[in-house]
């Protein structure tokens, strides 16, 4: 169902939907209630004995007493095997779930380290493909349909997963190596490695090269009340296309008396062209967000912090979308701040360890490739919400990954917004409470642009 | 004149229906807020057999009510009658 949330991560591997959660949680809240009042009703029974005075009323009003008392004990009898079998359904499906990715990843990755010899063979095959589907008149349309479907975003992120396999069988590592080294063994390859081989293949005919970054204009905005809420975080988001272009916005919050805390906005890509121009959040970014921190966006995002007085003490929480949710998460990943919060929307961070015991809510569509992309997610004390946009309904035609949009993903958080269960509703509390006691509110947007001339090396360029 | 052991006994039983009156209140409150409701988003045999326990749930707690109900009305009329006797 479109708005079906599904919940999972949260130092648990159970996964269900909000609906099933709050469902499970007033039963919990139900037995509990019962409980205190079968105590109370128990006492009461104590006050009156039925030959006092004797009135047939009493003796009348002491058998229903003790009715109440036996009914009472079958309501939590009751509500604690209804809330078990939920909690244990969503166990099962979170067991069952992982015990498959597991399986699928174990094959497709013993597939693809054996494989990987033929990936030279296969180019010219798919070309080929390509040509005939061409001609037979499968168009864009028909393309962002088929990567709309859940079972071909599944298939992208197990192939995420497997690239490294590929490339290494591909240059001719025997498959039980290719097996050590991967997620399954040392994993000391992984996404990282893959993306690193994609970019060092795309550098050598011009693609994919990182430049150095300067920023380019500075704009305050209008905003002076910290954001409460999910839909509210994500519309403070940029939107580079629309709002001069920046891609990072910094609120800053003061109270008396306390240091002074940030949150930083951090916008999606802006052009997916391979070769890198005057624009950060491009696909050069992309790719050297797969490979670790260090892209233009990354850097750019680091630069405007320190100019918005950032240092590596500060309380400072990360909201970001799709390119911008992969590069706060590796900002946070680095250990470089003081990470209070992280909120990411449809951003590739599987495979990003996040700091663990910091209230992270990752938010992914279920029919959207982009986080797909960033392989397994692997950051299970993350609260995780899913949601299947299109789920039995028609895919749009008229844009590109529509899964991935800005207007599904605000409509999730306002989903989030209304959701019951704790793990949602407690997640939105405490990023809220960041701000919280703020007397002076304020927000600055960063416009940044790469600068031509040589490869870039850490800092701002 | 009320007699000295139904002087206690009515006040034991004003205590009872004060008891039984906020017991009750709180068990309806629970049924509205704590019973899981039938608008739920899913479908299948697990959707069935979770209608079918909530409905069991749903009726066990209106039996609750049911006896707490009676239990106040037979307390409130052995304080009238009590009352009477005085």
């Amino acid at each position: 169902m479109p708005d079906e949330l599904w919940i999972s991560g949260n130092g648990s591997s159970a996964v269900a939907t909000d609906d099933l959660y709050w469902a499970s949680q007033q039963l919990a809240r139900l037995a509990t209630e019962v409980t205190a009042l079968e105590c109370e009703l128990a006492l009461v029974d104590e006050l009156v004995s039925p030959g006092e005075a004797n009135l047939n009323d009493i003796v009348l009003a002491d058998d229903d007493i003790d009715q109440a008392r036996m009914v009472l004990a079958e309501i939590q009898s009751q509500s604690r095997i209804l809330g078990f079998g939920l909690t244990s359904a969503a166990d099962g499906y979170g067991f069952t779930e992982a015990f498959v990715q597991h399986l699928a990843g174990g094959v497709l990755g013993t597939v693809a380290g054996t494989l990987g010899f033929a990936v030279p063979h296969l180019v010219p095959a798919l070309a080929g493909i390509g040509g005939v589907a061409a001609l037979a008149g499968v168009d864009g349309a028909d393309v962002s349909t088929m990567l709309s479907r859940a079972a071909a975003v599944e298939a992208v992120r197990a192939g995420s997963m497997v690239v490294d396999d590929v490339m290494l069988s591909a240059a001719g590592i025997p498959a039980p190596l290719v097996g050590a080294l991967g997620d399954g063994g040392l994993d000391v390859t992984g996404v990282a490695f893959g993306a690193s081989g994609v970019v060092l293949a795309g550098s050598a005919v011009g693609l994919l090269r990182e430049t150095p970054v300067a920023l380019a204009a500075t704009t305050p905005r209008p905003i002076s009340t910290a954001p409460s809420g999910f839909a509210e975080r994500f519309e403070r988001i940029p939107k580079a296309a629309q709002q001069d272009g920046a891609q990072v916005v910094i609120e800053k919050y003061e109270a008396p008396g306390e240091p002074d805390r940030f949150e930083v906005y951090v916008g999606g890509t802006v052009t997916f062209d391979p070769v890198a121009t005057d624009e950060p959040w491009d696909m050069t970014s992309n790719m050297s967000n797969a490979m670790g921190g260090g892209s233009g966006s990354y850097r750019s995002v680091a630069e405007a912090m320190r100019l918005a007085g950032i240092d590596a003490s500060s309380p400072v929480q990360f909201t970001g979308y799709s390119q911008g949710g992969g590069t706060v998460a590796q900002l946070a990943a680095s250990g470089d701040y003081n990470t209070q919060g992280v909120l990411t929307f449809g951003g590739p961070t599987g495979q990003i360890h996040l700091p663990e015991g910091v209230p992270t809510v990752i938010v992914e569509h279920r029919d959207d490739i982009v986080p797909a992309l960033g392989g397994t997610q692997e950051n299970r004390s993350a609260v995780i919400v899913e949601r299947d946009v299109f789920g039995g309904e028609s895919i749009p035609q008229d844009k590109p990954i529509p899964a991935h949009h800005r207007e599904y993903y605000l409509e999730t958080a306002r989903l989030m917004d209304a959701a019951h269960s704790d793990q949602v509703t407690c997640a939105i509390a405490k990023l809220d409470s960041f701000a919280a006691g703020a007397s002076t509110v304020t927000s600055t947007a960063y416009r940044f642009e790469r600068v031509s001339g040589g490869p870039s090396s850490g800092g701002a360029g | 004149m009320t007699q000295p052991q139904d002087a206690r006994t009515l006040a034991a039983l004003e205590e009872q229906s004060r008891q039984l009156a906020h017991i009750l209140a709180r068990l309806e409150s629970a049924r509205v807020a704590l019973v899981p409701t039938a608008d739920r988003d899913w479908h299948g045999a697990a959707r069935n057999a979770f209608d079918l326990a909530v409905s069991g749930l749903v009726s066990t707690v209106d039996a609750g009510i049911a006896a707490l109900r009676s239990a106040l009305f037979h307390t409130d009329r052995a304080i009238a009658e009590l009352v009477y006797r005085a």
